[in-house]
């Protein structure tokens, strides 16, 4: 077959795919440019910002993305550093029980959300931390944990364990060996766990249903009570906003990924 | 006796007498990686160990830097039991396989490394990384990184940072291996002149026999986790105490008893004689002496080196010999040709079969 046509072909079956993917999220955006009261389309050359200049005035959506950033901080910071502990004692130890610790670390994965958050409900209503902002943080921080084991845990099987016996050698404890050794050299992986388990936060839905009612509310969960309450277009525009945001961390993700590419391309 | 496993202090010695490695073994399961070790390592000396792969070198080397806890037995530093001191609290120097440079750090931060951790003050840091760093010729590459340097550049730093803070004790995991011949030539040099002048404790890993002849005061010679032979260079060529020894260092020929001094054979032991004590001559050589065994044999090959050249001869027994003839001693050799081999019977030595 033509070589040609070929490329053409697949790169032809790659965007529909990729339309297919991106499909839902693109139609929000006209969405919520209406300028009527209701969630529908807009005319061809009906395009209105009064949804968003409503989300600016109306305080429930700038408390709720301000939760959720702090949360989706929060819960980045706690899953990013108990992993990146939990990975470097799974590595350094030379335990035959090493790797089942690893599995028994992922068992989250495989267990139903939804069975998490009801188990989250009944401890967090237990232990006070229930409707509290570092209760959410803690749950998502829960949901986390595993991306970021796997996503570390690939960095350290990279890295050469005579780093870490070469500190030691030189009169490194454990922990100086971590931090001035260990930590440096997995920084790409531990930030790509840090960036993971931030977007994972920062549209995590059903597990904030369980653990938050009142006090604490994101934005995932303000667009979830919007929509049964009153189907409102400031809805579309938060959805809209939060894909940018989340388009906007890719990139730079992207970005610095590419420019440290260069760089070590560079100085080989 | 375990009064400097206090925790977060080195240990606290300038200098000692000898390093005993006490009927140490060392088990993974049911295999013995190690196994009743017993050697001193001397203060000032530079020890080699010394041993095909899988022999124990490496964990022997390790238990010794106190990445690896013997099974049974003990370390001792002088009268101190150092075997479960954590390799942070040893105050060992270790240039690992490979140097496991810190690829995030410059040549100067590397080296700098072990005096931050010493808490020692910033301007005592550089003074004395500048002056170690010039001692091993790297001071135009002090803010170079690990990966901008070459294999012996690199190896030079690895040393450079574990010399430092003046280690009791430097190990050396096969640190010149990964290197081509000619610089590994080098690096020996330098590594023996720098042994010289810093009169510190070296122990050395290798599986090179050359390496080890030319560097060491002493080798431990290894095989299947034990030790073979423990001697200096000249004592375990001349004088190995087993075959595996004879066979491992240099070249070698093992002949029957009767045949290397005459008489009646022992079926218990061979004769050692090295190819470069045997010498050729022309068919019609006569002996010259009383302690002088001459028989004849036919050229099965040559190979030339240069400075000399290697003789496979076979004898009328069908024994082949190896013959290391100096290039300029040598007479014309042609395969297949009839010549006289002869061996001083003062240069034999048995070794058990």
């Amino acid at each position: 077959m033509n070589p040609d046509f070929t490329s053409y072909f697949w790169k032809t079956v790659s965007l529909v795919i990729a339309f297919f993917l991106a499909a839902p999220a693109i139609v929000i955006i006209p969405v919520s440019l209406t300028p009527s009261n209701y969630i529908e389309m807009p005319g061809v050359s009906d395009f209105s910002l009064r949804h968003y200049h409503e989300l600016l005035k109306d305080n429930r959506w700038t408390t709720a993305a301000w939760d959720s950033l702090r949360i989706a901080l929060l819960s980045s910071f706690l899953a990013t550093s108990l992993s990146l502990v939990a990975s470097i004692g799974i590595w350094r130890s030379q335990s035959k029980w090493s790797a089942a610790i690893q599995s028994a670390l992922l068992v989250p994965l495989i267990i139903p959300q939804i069975a998490t958050a009801l188990a989250l409900y009944s401890i967090w209503v237990q232990t006070g931390l229930y409707d509290t902002l570092i209760g959410v943080a803690i749950a998502h921080a829960i949901l986390a944990v595993p991306f970021c084991i796997v996503t570390i845990s690939s960095s350290l099987s990279n890295l050469d364990p005579r780093l870490d016996k070469a500190a030691l050698s030189l009169g490194a404890s454990h922990f100086r060996s971590m931090w001035d050794v260990l930590i440096p050299s997995l920084k790409p992986g531990i930030a790509a766990a840090a960036l993971f388990s931030f977007v994972l936060s920062w549209d995590e839905v059903v597990v904030t249903l369980f653990v938050a009612s009142r006090s604490v509310s994101t934005l995932p969960r303000e667009i979830w009570n919007g929509v049964r309450e009153n189907l409102d277009p400031s809805v579309a525009a938060v959805s809209t906003l939060l894909i940018l945001i989340s388009i906007c961390i890719a990139l730079v993700a992207w970005a610095k990924d590419l420019s440290v590419r260069a760089k070590s391309g560079e100085r080989q | 006796m375990n009064d400097m496993k206090t925790r977060g202090k080195f240990l606290d010695m300038d200098t000692f007498e000898a390093v005993r490695i006490d009927n140490v073994s060392k088990y993974y399961g049911a295999v013995a990686a190690v196994k009743d070790v017993d050697c001193t390592v001397q203060s000032g000396e530079f020890l080699t160990l010394l041993g095909p792969s899988g022999s124990g070198k490496t964990t022997l080397l390790m238990m010794l830097a106190g990445f690896t806890t013997p099974s049974e037995g003990q370390i001792w530093v002088d009268t101190k039991d150092i075997t479960h001191v954590p390799p942070e609290q040893r105050n060992f120097g270790v240039v690992f396989q490979g140097y496991a440079l810190f690829p995030h750090m410059t040549v100067f931060d590397n080296v700098a490394y072990p005096l931050r951790l010493r808490k020692m003050p910033a301007r005592q840091i550089r003074q004395k990384v500048e002056q170690i760093l010039s001692l091993v010729r790297l001071d135009a590459y002090a803010d170079r990184h690990p990966r901008q340097l070459s294999g012996g550049q690199q190896q030079r730093t690895a040393l450079a940072r574990t010399l430092v803070y003046d280690p009791i004790l430097i190990l050396l995991d096969e640190s010149l291996g990964a290197l081509d011949k000619q610089l590994r030539g080098e690096l020996q040099q330098e590594l023996k002149a720098l042994h010289r002048q810093l009169g510190r404790t070296f122990v050395n890993v290798t599986h090179d026999q050359q390496e080890a002849l030319d560097m060491s005061d002493r080798i431990v010679v290894m095989n299947e986790g034990g030790v073979e032979q423990i001697g200096t260079p000249r004592e375990l060529y001349e004088r190995p105490n087993s075959r595996f020894v004879v066979e491992f260092l240099g070249d070698s020929n093992l002949l029957p008893t009767s045949l290397a001094f005459g008489g009646t054979d022992d079926p218990s032991r061979s004769a050692l004689i090295r190819p470069e004590a045997i010498s050729i001559g022309a068919s019609d050589t006569k002996p010259t002496g009383e302690d002088q065994m001459m028989v004849r044999a036919t050229v099965r090959s040559t190979s030339y080196f240069g400075s000399d050249q290697l003789v496979e001869v076979a004898l009328d027994s069908g024994l082949t010999l190896r013959v290391r003839v100096n290039s300029a001693h040598a007479i014309p050799i042609e395969e297949g040709g009839s010549v006289s081999i002869s061996w001083e019977r003062r240069n034999l030595h048995l070794v058990d079969n």
